[in-house]
């Protein structure tokens, strides 16, 4: 995406030139020891017009983390200009969501809302995720029934 | 009846991994909520590092890349995210 050749994540230890993922340099409140860097919870700020703002529902969020590494703030501009929209932040402006405008559901998260999910209240954004995927299977299935069979297409283009 | 939703999620299964089960429960969870049948199936990130890369991707109706770095095979992980982002399939990372 970035036609950076020999970008990686820095755990990796590849010895790139080009880490885009780097250890997360904040320290978390109730850090457990042994533990990573973020984990429990964190509030954030979802960006409004995004899509994540029209799963989630609204600007104040606050969401369970389980992590080591994020996004390095210096390859920022190039993945924006790549097509990647920041679409939550942190409370110091760190990139704790991408998505991808124009793709019908491509949303990745620093957070894990699965964490937070619980059996009576399903994260909205699970729910939104598998409806995209219900809808995604239906036009699949759609277009798979209206497709002329090629047997048939070419009798009628011979006829005329 | 509505066909079962199928998701695939790409990343090697640890048991013991906390945010993997909480992945499964918050899916089934989620379809319970919507009255959606549901199939989740784990795709280990070496099968995605073959020539199989794109029949295997494409029997899911979603993907999403699971947390739980490093990955046994980054470049599966890769082809998996570059598949969903390209073919503009229900993708989510989490």
């Amino acid at each position: 995406m970035l036609k950076i050749g020999d970008a990686d994540s820095a755990e990796n230890n590849s010895g790139s030139s080009h880490y885009v993922v780097t250890p997360l340099s904040c320290s978390w409140p109730n850090q457990r020891e042994g533990g990573p860097k973020a984990s429990g919870e964190e509030r954030l700020k979802i960006l409004s017009g995004t899509h994540l703002h029209s799963v989630c529902g609204s600007e104040d969020d606050s969401e369970q983390y389980y992590c080591n590494y994020g996004v390095n703030e210096e390859y920022e501009k190039q993945f924006e200009a790549a097509g990647l929209r920041v679409s939550a932040r942190g409370i110091r402006g760190e990139t704790r969501a991408v998505e991808l405008p124009g793709h019908r559901f491509f949303i990745a998260t620093l957070f894990q809302p699965q964490l937070s999910s619980r059996p009576e209240a399903p994260h909205r954004f699970w729910l939104a995720f598998l409806r995209a995927a219900m809808q995604f299977q239906k036009s699949r299935s759609k277009q798979s029934t209206t497709r002329v069979p090629h047997g048939k297409a070419r009798a009628k283009a011979a006829r005329g | 009846m509505t066909n079962a939703i199928r998701i695939g999620i790409v990343g090697d299964f640890e048991p013991a991994y906390h945010s993997h089960f909480a992945t499964n429960a918050a899916l089934y969870d989620a379809a319970t909520r919507l009255n959606l049948p549901l199939i989740v199936r784990w795709i280990p990130t070496p099968a995605l590092d073959s020539t199989d890369a794109l029949k295997i991707l494409s029997r899911w109706d979603g993907l999403i890349a699971s947390p739980g770095s490093p990955y046994k095979s980054f470049t599966g992980m890769l082809r998996g995210i570059e598949f969903a982002r390209s073919r503009d399939w229900p993708f989510a990372g989490t």
